[in-house]
């Protein structure tokens, strides 16, 4: 399977810090590192969701789906920064742990250090940086809230993961979802509630047409349990990205 | 009357004071008094069992003297159970190494600089025949400290008894095999919550119809209080625990009084001297009523709180470790007025290592003394009726009680853990405890009061020695290992583990197919393996949440501050599960503006050198509490160097014998490192001076201060 060399892990690791504490001069230090033309072609996915809905343990099944694939996976795991001290507690590598020593895989870290929208600083750069490196770049936002929409602008396929708690159509009204291209329910075994919503779900936001040409997809998984991941990866991901590069530019 | 079976009730001293009543008010007083000692106390040998779970107690039978050995490989262990038996323990008790703790074989990468450091190791059925080569298995008890993996090795000894002529019936002995306190607090798992279950109550059901005289599980109060648990979250957690095998047990079809009596528990005897006498006496009437209550018993044998008890390794120091002695002398009284039915007493170097052999013997010398010189053992309950033991007794057992609702709140123990709710509760108290320490309000003797600043090293001479001798255990046993494997038949194992996998998938009891397993030779390792493939295995999913106060963070950075955000990865040395140290410094270093990433339980050095060049730390932390730190920190470095990481700061801390400290620190240029006793302002200090001073020579990776 594909790997990223130890050189260029070093590189990107670095890179990726320069980018986020001077993200004012990021054209500048790309260039430096002979990526100033380079296009990426990583297909970029953006993850988000309510804090604790399960975003890490998803993305700690969809890595090594991926890698079945053949294709490089960078994730960008994106948490608060405290706004009392200015440092952060970075917790959600740990998910990710049967992942660590894949040669193929590259976990980076990262503190919101005051962003919007439960993103980070520098991010633009740092998805052009990593998607150099990789075939797919996983970002996963801060447990973000109903407004923290503004990842879909920066990634190609835009996921939100949703614990099945309230009603379906409160969540409509909400806006997150409107932009999502795939959504995850990631439901738990044994709630009843969980599969009704899953249910609901299906219906009330399966039906939209995200952008022209693709209808949403919704997806009920499992994500302690690995159920439904498969489905979700080669149904949603892999086929919006496909979607995507068969589209006429 | 009394004095002479050793038993005084309140009815005995009244007689003074009911002299100062008129005639008539007497009778009534003393109903008053008896009624009340029967039903909240009781004599000893009758519900609610507070004074003790027999009528005679000592009196009847001495406390087992049960010593905890193990170092190694089989043979080393061997010939220390020997000692043992020589000195006059009256049953042994195994501590196999890291790895069979957690289910793994000897050559498993993450095993490196474990193997045979602070138990035996035992990898397949050899070294279990080797273990216990020349012991009378029908005439002595064994205990094995062994939980993720005990089911096979249970598997193993019972085998290996089978092999030599001796029939199930005839072993007696226990397996700690409380699985759910490996998820609270000791971290020693395997599969996920509901099948490492599962396996515990297979051994119940199994040893119920096969092997009477086994105590299948020893549930477990000690490691949740060693992790910094109260008195009440140790009892309440151990008897939660309990009620949870019960239950699971029963909704398997087992008759309660078919194996409750082969039930037993183990609690931690700390400084506390009352508060831990009151301990003992609380659980003992909190379980019978449990069983009573909840369970529907009256069999006392099922409702008795059988008590192991050893003294607190947590309680130890390691400065001056002569005067370690005295604190489990202390510990050891308190377990016996307990009423406890075996101690085990730490050796006072129990701090670096498992004991050496002169250590080894005055923890034996000193539950001997107590039984024999003191004549504490004529009486039964002698604190009994003392009104703070009484006080105490009640105010344990009634707080106990209300976490135990807590836990039953959030729908029992199974689900309270996958919600991390007893694990959050300890870490808050450890925190709170850490904290008592380092102010000085809770006083430890040689270490924050009265500190002797001419200690020198010497007392640690002999230790030194011995536990250098052990560094040659892991290619011992390699080599035994690859004899092992090369000499079975491949295909047997191959079909064996096929059986066990195909009797999981079924949800068979595994008891069986464990026992045709390892009976090939299959390693511990393999079975774990085997299983987890049916099963999957339990993850770590969650860092705990810092529980330090903006307040007491101040105190402890005093306002200093990383210049810029500095990226820490904190890391655990193999195999080793105490966090609790390197979660309070993720939470210090966050307040100084540290980015501080954690890299999760049992990582290899090498998965934590590619986190560290991914997450371009500018520090590493890594923490090493069992195991051999040299390993750990040379496997770093070079793994570093590998993965591109050469410039990175490396610190860290745990526990370090001066030798290998100097090895580290002055040889690999690693450090500073901080031994457990240091305070935090301390680490605060260096590691920020550390970090400042590279970034002025220009050590530290290019950053803002460039442009």
């Amino acid at each position: 399977m594909s790997a990223i060399p130890d050189t260029e892990r070093q590189r990107l690791g670095r890179l990726i810090t320069l980018l986020h504490d001077r993200p004012e001069q990021a054209d500048d230090l790309l260039a430096r590192e002979g990526l100033g033309a380079v296009q990426p072609t990583a297909h970029t996915v953006g993850i988000s969701g309510a804090p604790g809905s399960g975003k890490s343990t998803l993305i700690s099944r969809v890595i090594p789906l991926l890698r079945q694939e053949g294709l490089r996976v960078a994730v960008l795991a994106i948490d608060p920064t405290s706004e009392r001290s200015g440092g952060a507690l970075l917790g959600d590598r740990v998910r990710m742990r049967d992942s660590y020593l894949d040669p193929g895989v590259f976990i980076r870290s990262l503190a919101t250090r005051g962003a919007p929208e439960a993103l980070t600083r520098g991010l633009p750069a740092i998805l052009r940086a990593t998607g150099t490196y990789s075939d797919v770049v996983l970002v996963e936002t801060a447990g973000a809230g109903q407004v923290d929409v503004g990842i879909h602008r920066l990634v190609d396929t835009f996921v939100v993961v949703l614990a099945p708690l309230g009603d379906v159509i409160t969540l409509m009204k909400a806006g997150q979802t409107e932009h999502a291209h795939v959504i995850a329910i990631n439901v738990r075994k044994g709630l009843p509630e969980s599969d009704r919503f899953a249910q609901e779900a299906r219906l009330l936001l399966g039906r939209d047409s995200a952008q022209p040409g693709w209808d949403r997809k919704v997806f009920p998984v499992d994500a302690k349990a690995n159920e439904g991941v498969e489905a979700f990866v080669r149904e949603g991901l892999l086929a919006h990205r496909d979607f995507l590069r068969r589209r006429p530019a | 009357m009394s004095e002479q079976d050793g038993v005084l009730r309140p009815q005995d001293l009244l007689g003074g004071w009911l002299e100062l009543l008129p005639e008539k008010k007497r009778r009534a007083v003393l109903e008053v008094v008896e009624g009340y000692y029967r039903q909240r106390v009781g004599d000893p040998g009758e519900y609610p069992f507070t004074r003790g779970i027999y009528a005679t107690m000592y009196r009847g039978r001495r406390p087992t003297i049960r010593q905890f050995a193990g170092h190694g490989l089989a043979p080393d262990t061997n010939q220390r159970f020997k000692t043992i038996l020589r000195l006059g323990g009256t049953g042994l008790s195994t501590a196999f190494d890291l790895p069979t703790l957690m289910g793994r074989d000897s050559d498993d990468p993450l095993c490196e600089g474990h193997v045979g450091w602070d138990g035996v190791a035992v990898d397949t059925l050899a070294d279990m025949e080797d273990l216990f080569s020349g012991i009378p298995l029908d005439q002595v008890t064994v205990s094995m400290t062994i939980n993720a993996p005990a089911a096979a090795i249970l598997a193993m000894y019972f085998a290996m008894a089978q092999k030599r002529g001796i029939s199930l019936d005839q072993l007696g002995g226990t397996t700690q095999n409380d699985i759910l306190k490996e998820y609270i607090a000791q971290k020693e798992w395997l599969f996920p919550v509901s099948k490492g279950g599962q396996l515990v109550v297979d051994t119940i059901e199994f040893c119920s119809r096969h092997a009477p005289r086994w105590h299948p599980v020893s549930i477990s109060g000690y490691h949740i209080r060693e992790a910094g648990a109260t008195a009440v979250q140790e009892l309440a957690y151990t008897v939660a625990d309990g009620a949870w095998y019960v239950q699971k047990a029963r909704e398997r079809g087992l008759d309660v009084d078919e194996f409750a009596p082969r039930l037993s528990f183990f609690f931690d005897i700390h400084n506390d001297f009352l508060e831990e006498v009151a301990k003992l006496r609380a659980a003992r009437r909190l379980w019978a009523a449990t069983m009573r209550d909840r369970m529907g018993t009256t069999d006392p044998r099922s409702l008795w709180c059988r008590i192991h008890a050893q003294t607190a390794g947590c309680s130890l120091t390691r400065r001056e470790p002569m005067s370690n002695i005295v604190r489990v002398a202390v510990q050891c009284l308190a377990a016996m007025l307990g009423g406890a039915q075996s101690i085990h007493t730490n050796s006072y170097d129990e701090v670096y290592s498992t004991p050496t052999e002169k250590a080894l013997k005055v923890a034996v010398r000193t539950q001997q003394v107590l039984q024999e010189e003191t004549e504490v053992t004529r009486w039964v309950d002698p604190l009994g009726g003392s009104w703070v033991i009484e006080h105490l007794t009640d105010k344990l057992e009634q707080e106990a009680r209300q976490e135990m609702a807590n836990i039953e709140g959030l729908g029992g123990m199974e689900a309270a853990i996958e919600a991390y709710y007893p694990q959050r509760a300890i870490h808050a108290s450890a925190l709170k405890d850490q904290r008592r320490v380092e102010t000085g309000e809770r006083k430890i003797v040689g270490v924050n009061a009265f500190q002797d600043a001419e200690e020198a090293e010497e007392d640690l001479q002999e230790l030194l020695g011995e536990l250098n001798a052990r560094k040659g255990f892991e290619q011992r046993q390699l080599q035994r290992l690859r004899r092992v494997k090369e000499e079975r038949s491949r295909e047997d194992v191959r079909r064996a583990l096929g059986e066990l996998q195909r009797a999981a998938e079924v949800g068979e009891n595994l008891m069986p197919s464990l026992m045709a397993a390892v009976s090939t030779y299959a390693t511990v390792g393999e079975v774990s393996k085997a299983l987890q493939q049916v099963w999957g295995e339990y993850k770590e999913r969650d860092v705990i949440s810092p529980t330090l106060s903006n307040q007491e963070l101040e105190a402890i950075t005093q306002g200093r501050r990383f210049s810029r955000p500095t990226r820490i990865l904190m890391a655990k040395g193999g195999l080793d599960g105490h966090t609790r140290g390197i979660w309070i410094l993720a939470d210090v270093f966050r307040h100084m503006g540290a980015e501080v990433v954690y890299a999760g339980l049992h990582c290899s050095m090498k998965e934590v050198a590619k986190a560290a060049v991914e997450e371009d730390a500018d520090v590493v932390g890594l923490s090493t509490h069992i195991g051999s730190p040299t390993v750990f920190f040379s496997r770093l470095k070079e793994e570093l160097r590998h993965y591109g990481g050469d410039d990175i700061f490396i610190t860290g801390g745990g526990i370090l014998l001066p030798d290998d400290r100097r090895f580290i620190e002055e040889r690999l240029g690693i450090g500073p490192l901080f031994p457990p006793d240091t305070p935090l302002q301390e680490i605060v200090q260096r590691v920020a001076s550390e970090v400042d001073r590279r970034e002025k020579v220009g050590l530290v990776h290019e950053r803002d201060s460039r442009h």
